[in-house]
């Protein structure tokens, strides 16, 4: 029976030459990274597919720097949120809607559409509330690994998350405590 | 709104995407930057030893360097003027070849 192989031997084993063994590592990575993306995208899944390709790439030409100090998927979305950072200084594709604009997508969101209106709701935050409330929350991430993607203060990370979950919370029309 | 899950629950990446087209689009761009790193080298060795051609005398700060460089002088003062005026043509079209295909 095959045995999954660690980030660390898939690696070693890249950096040996064999490719196949990239192509496991973007295959365990490509649907967080994607999500991940697509979320700070706010649905634009063509540019969020776009970023996540050039993210793999830079892990091609640059997994002989990883050192390992983080996890290999801290170091993917911090390669994958300064391409979107990059692009979206050169590009301002981003869309932004007001606070108090309700997507239509709300009305149908009780069915199978949870991840569009994800994708909708993002559009009511700050990219800051964007990145943050999508790492700690959807990715799991602790407060630690979000100031090493970002390099932002803890302080500063809690608040956008803060901020972030009761723009939602409200949008939802919860009243739910999100702190 | 009613039935909504927890906002949690909602953020939360719980759906897998199916990436085999996604990994063989990153595979196959992955080969490409493979090559371009060899394209780009020949280019710039090619662009070296036609300037060199052109204008040895600039290349003046290389004579203490006790490396072979002096024979690719020699290589590039060598060729004719029909030659570099091919070489340029050869270098044009490699980098132009990279491009296109990192556009692809």
């Amino acid at each position: 029976m095959l045995t999954p192989k660690t980030d660390s031997e898939l690696i070693s084993r890249f950096l040996a030459g064999d490719q196949r063994a990239f192509a496991d590592l973007v295959r365990r990575y490509q649907s967080p990274i994607r999500q991940f993306l697509r979320r700070l995208a706010a649905g634009d899944h063509a540019l969020a597919d776009d970023m996540a390709q050039e993210t793999f790439l830079k892990m091609f030409t640059s997994l002989s720097s990883f050192r390992g100090d983080a996890g290999l998927s801290t170091w993917l979305h911090t390669i994958a949120y300064r391409s979107f950072l990059r692009h979206v200084a050169s590009h301002s594709r981003l869309e932004f809607v007001d606070d108090d604009y309700m997507p239509e997508v709300m009305s149908v969101a009780p069915t199978a559409m949870s991840d569009i209106l994800v994708e909708q709701m993002m559009k009511h935050l700050s990219l800051n509330e964007r990145l943050m409330v999508t790492l700690s929350v959807s990715g799991g991430m602790s407060h630690a690994e979000i100031a090493e993607v970002t390099q932002a203060p803890l302080g500063t990370i809690k608040s956008h998350i803060n901020r972030a979950k009761k723009k939602l919370a409200r949008l939802l029309g919860s009243e739910e405590e999100c702190i | 709104m009613t039935d909504l899950p927890p906002l949690d629950k909602l953020l939360a990446y719980d759906r897998h995407l199916e990436g085999e087209a996604f990994t063989r689009k990153v595979m196959a761009q992955a080969a490409r930057r493979g090559h371009r790193g060899w394209i780009l080298g020949g280019s710039a060795l090619l662009s070296l030893a036609v300037a060199m051609g052109i204008k040895p005398d600039n290349f003046t700060m290389f004579a203490d360097l006790r490396l072979p460089l002096h024979l690719l002088d020699n290589v590039a003062a060598s060729v004719s003027a029909s030659g570099l005026v091919a070489a340029l043509l050869i270098a044009a079209l490699v980098v132009g070849t990279g491009k296109t295909i990192d556009s692809m």
